[in-house]
């Protein structure tokens, strides 16, 4: 009972946190005149949570940080790009990570980027009934095999902290 | 699995290079799904601005800039290309692309579903390489 409630207690934590950094980073400028590249901080959460506590938690953790972005910062719109490229990542981040064994942890973080990216591109081509966007897709892979190695190496950090148990 | 990654960027660094230098003729502009306004670059004599209005029924494009209440982008077309100087999206993305005058570079403004794309002279082929 006690273990449930810590972790619980852990997920709401995580949610809020990963909320929190995709506020902030949504503060931030554009860094490349490309719509859909961003540093994507919060994977790091993601991949946090799929390590150390599961599938399941890592996908509760991004399902409610997207609706919760969506209600406050965004619109229908944004919601279904995120859907997309958030799940999608989740997706590949489990595969990738029993693949590598849950080793590199790094290598899942950049599969997730990629893939992330990917679906976004695929949503856009609906959404705008045309497949000119292909035209991005270059450099949204490489974005986002560089961001997702990025918070790949973060989130490996980040798992190295030990918590202390009570 | 390194690998793939490793790849992948080789794939889309040769993409990127391959498809630099291409120029195109026909401005072909298209909201939601819908092409509302097209020309060709080389008969625009100064500038031409549009103010296109995303409107989900019935996207409309019209000569001018004025904004709109929702859903409006300001496009700017010269002999050199084309551009969007005023939306009222959020994060402006769409100002900052610039010009553009390639198929390799459209100018889209995703939350107005606006697309803004310089094809070739053959509707079918974008560049031809020898």
């Amino acid at each position: 009972m006690k273990k449930d409630i810590r972790k619980i207690t852990a997920l709401g934590l995580l949610s809020a946190l990963c909320l929190a950094i995709y506020a902030f980073e949504s503060l931030l400028p554009p860094l490349l005149p490309i719509p859909g590249i961003k540093p994507g901080l919060s994977n790091i959460i993601i991949l946090y949570s799929l390590k150390r506590f599961g599938k399941k938690e890592a996908g509760s953790v991004l399902l409610v940080r997207l609706l919760l972005s969506a209600i406050l910062f965004g619109n229908a719109i944004s919601l279904i790009y995120s859907l997309a490229g958030g799940f999608l990542a989740l997706i590949i981040e489990i595969v990738s990570d029993k693949i590598l064994s849950g080793k590199n942890i790094q290598i899942t973080g950049a599969f997730g980027g990629l893939f992330h990216n990917i679906a976004q591109l695929f949503t856009a081509m609906l959404i705008m009934q045309s497949a000119a966007v292909l035209s991005y897709a270059p450099y949204l892979f490489i974005a986002g095999i560089i961001t997702g190695l990025f918070t790949g190496y973060a989130a490996h950090f980040m798992l190295k902290i030990k918590i202390p148990e009570t | 699995m390194t690998a793939i990654l490793i790849v992948i960027i080789l794939v889309s660094v040769i993409w990127i290079c391959a498809v630099k230098n291409t120029k195109g003729k026909i401005v072909n502009i298209v909201s939601n799904g819908v092409t509302v306004w097209t020309g060709d670059l080389s008969s625009i004599e100064g500038e031409l601005i549009l103010t296109v209005v995303g409107d989900p029924d019935t996207p409309y494009a019209f000569e001018g800039n004025s904004p709109q209440e929702n859903h409006y982008n300001v496009i700017r077309i010269t002999s050199e290309g084309a551009c969007i100087i005023d939306s009222d999206c959020r994060n402006h993305i769409c100002i900052h692309e610039g010009i553009t005058d390639s198929p390799a570079k459209p100018v889209v403004c995703l939350p107005n579903k606006l697309m803004i794309t310089v094809t070739g002279e053959n509707p079918d082929t974008d560049a031809i390489t020898y």
